[in-house]
């Protein structure tokens, strides 16, 4: 198994650590050398070169994983006193696709269209005081988005920040998995 | 006797003028002492105008805002040109345009303007034609996704040379798609880092995006409703980043290509912070207003935009929001004209109204006016024959442009703006360049003449001898 970037990251964490307590003893001493074994630490990618999502290939992954399903192109119908005043049709993913091409960098189209997903009743996302344990959550959706878990590290700034800030809600978490480059890549 | 940097270049070869331009810009740039302009803004009335129908007014006064009632070339006649003349079946069939009340007094009595410019060397293209419009260098660029011109982009020049963020350096226009690559070059020291902010407002700027990707599929208004918009809530978009901060920083950073564009995550924010506030709008008008005033009449009593009309309306948002110091925007309704002769003169009312709008919204905003030139042109012409598709009522058919004729190729160039020297009409001619054989200013000229008023104009001219490009002159006659 490819290690994953957490992976790299405890190993860079514990490399550090044993660098700072060497600096301690130099500094308590001054006369003792110490040479330490070679220790890996693996490359920051995991082994992983990134290759960002087509705006295609986005919209295609956020349909599946907000949504459960493929774009559809399916009819807007507006009434009224039950005629029927206009019927447009829409195509999901050449819109989301138009419009995400539509700005250089995509990024800030892909937040706007992930955003208005996630609104939907169809995306069944809950409200924050719908949600008992955090951590649990957050650690669900890193499993849904990225197929893995999160570290440490990101577990915990995941938690605090919803510990702290009322304005991280399940939604938001969803939105800053989706908006990072790992999830914008392959 | 005074050196000019026209009749200098005339006598260097390429291969010696990127050397040589520096210190000879210096020189040439104290063309009459100050430099108000803070600003430029450059817009390419793309899709393809004719001078005939334009300045010529052969078809009747479609531009009256920018260049009165009375032709301002020779051979059209010497008194008032009449209205626009639409045939009767397409007036009756098309929806009906809406357009302010033309200016008492023309901008070109504003501004200065030039006559016989020439869009003279690449192939009269839209994408070619708009490279060159945000470049100053004629190409030969493809019509693919990853084709970069080989000189750099007025955007990257501001930005390298300024510093500035990409929301400092602009360009919008109409067509969208692959023309996101105008935004920057291949040139080397340059490219994606140093990209303009692009936006497409056709392909992105609807209702319906928001309505597709919100899942709403049924609207009764027969009561109150609200209409579909993308929730904003700024406090959840800086807990949103800061979350996703926490992911990036633990991630590697995607390899240089050289052709994809990511913008600096302070760009990002601006840029998504803008375009937010438009989608949740509940009323819509933030995506086009009824009181911009500009486009067809809608069934409902209102505005329906044009894309032109779209383009020029978040062209002002834009400037009202980040003030940048280039924008360029290249529009696109005229290009009607392959399928319809009528089509083509209506994009021509269109623009004409939409250039008046915006040169008087940079006029009524703090910190645009008196700072701001703003250069019109055409990105090129079109044919001196038609296509002999859907001929109207009075023999007029379509007509296509790229072969190259003097209908191509021949344009016309409008300044305004604090260092222009107002109510010039010039058509001069004994222009001359090594490699210049048109004997007249060129479209090349007008994007260096705003690059040199903005002081990027000695870079640009290095830069573009060292890409291979003809470098553009400083159109003296227009500058105060």
């Amino acid at each position: 198994m490819t290690p994953g970037p957490h992976h790299a990251r405890r190993r860079a964490v514990a490399v550090a650590a044993a660098l700072a307590l060497a600096g301690a003893a130099l500094v308590a001493a001054c006369t003792t050398t110490y040479e330490f074994d070679d220790l890996g630490v693996g490359d920051e990618s995991g082994g992983r070169t990134p290759v960002p999502r087509s705006s295609a290939q986005f919209v295609g992954a956020i349909y599946a994983d907000l949504l459960g399903r493929t774009p559809e192109v399916a009819d807007f119908t507006i009434t009224q006193g039950g005629a029927e005043l206009a019927r447009i049709p829409l195509d999901e993913q050449a819109l989301a696709v138009g419009a995400m091409d539509a700005v250089g960098d995509p990024r800030p189209v892909r937040d706007l269209v992930v955003t208005a997903m996630l609104a939907s009743p169809e995306a069944g996302v809950p409200a924050r005081a719908d949600v008992d344990d955090p951590a649990a959550f957050v650690t669900d959706q890193f499993r849904l988005l990225l197929g893995r878990e999160p570290n440490t590290y990101e577990l915990g700034a995941f938690v605090t920040a919803w510990r702290d800030d009322p304005a991280v809600t399940p939604r938001t978490v969803i939105r800053a998995i989706v908006a990072s480059r790992e999830y914008q890549s392959r | 006797m005074t050196l000019s940097r026209r009749k200098f270049l005339g006598g260097l070869g390429a291969a010696t003028a990127a050397a040589a331009i520096a210190p000879l810009v210096r020189t040439r740039r104290a063309w009459g002492g100050g430099n108000a302009t803070r600003r430029i803004v450059i817009v390419g009335i793309g899709g393809g105008l004719r001078t005939r129908e334009a300045l010529g007014m052969a078809e009747g006064a479609t531009m009256p805002n920018l260049f009165g009632r009375v032709p301002l070339i020779g051979g059209f006649g010497s008194g008032d040109a009449g209205d626009p003349v639409i045939a009767p079946e397409y007036a009756a069939a098309a929806p009906a345009l809406v357009l302010p009340p033309p200016r008492a007094t023309p901008l070109h009595a504003d501004g200065a303007l030039v006559t016989n410019l020439r869009y003279a060397e690449g192939p009269p293209g839209h994408l070619q034609g708009h490279a060159c419009l945000v470049s100053g260098a004629y190409n030969q660029l493809e019509n693919r996704a990853d084709a970069r011109l080989p000189v750099p982009t007025i955007f990257e020049l501001h930005r390298k040379a300024a510093g500035a963020p990409a929301t400092d350096a602009w360009y919008l226009n109409v067509p969208g798609g692959f023309y996101r690559a105008l935004s920057s070059s291949g040139a080397p020291g340059y490219g994606p880092t140093y990209a303009g902010a692009y936006l497409s407002p056709p392909a992105l700027l609807s209702p319906l995006v928001s309505i597709a990707a919100t899942g709403v599929r049924d609207l009764d208004v027969s009561n109150g409703f609200t209409l579909p918009t993308i929730p904003r809530d700024p406090a959840e978009d800086a807990a949103a980043r800061g979350l996703t901060a926490v992911l990036d920083g633990n991630f590697p950073r995607y390899p240089a290509d050289g052709v994809t564009v990511r913008a600096d995550e302070a760009d990002v924010a601006a840029i998504h912070d803008h375009l937010a506030e438009i989608f949740a709008d509940p009323t819509y008008q933030a995506f086009f207003p009824d009181a911009f005033g500009i486009g067809v009449r809608a069934d409902d009593g209102g505005v329906d935009a044009t894309a032109d009309a779209l383009t020029v309306f978040h062209a002002e948002r834009v400037l009202a929001k980040f003030q940048p110091s280039v924008l360029a925007l290249t529009l696109l309704d005229i290009d009607a004209c392959h399928d319809s002769f009528n089509g083509y003169l209506r994009g021509q009312q269109i623009a004409d109204a939409c250039v008046a709008h915006l040169w008087r919204f940079i006029q009524s905003t703090d910190g645009l006016r008196d700072e701001t030139t703003m250069i019109v042109l055409p990105e090129h012409g079109r044919h001196l024959f038609g296509n002999g598709q859907h001929p109207d009522s009075y023999g007029r058919s379509g007509i296509d442009h790229g072969q190259g004729d003097d209908g191509d190729r021949d344009v016309w160039m409008l300044a305004l703006g604090p260092d222009v020297a107002a109510g010039t009409v010039v058509a001069p001619t004994g222009v001359t360049q090594s490699g210049r054989s048109s004997g007249r200013y060129e479209t090349i000229d007008a994007v260096m003449t705003a690059m040199t008023l903005l002081g990027h104009g000695d870079v640009m001219a290095s830069e573009l001898a060292l890409g291979g490009a003809r470098p553009g002159l400083v159109i003296e006659e227009v500058l105060r």
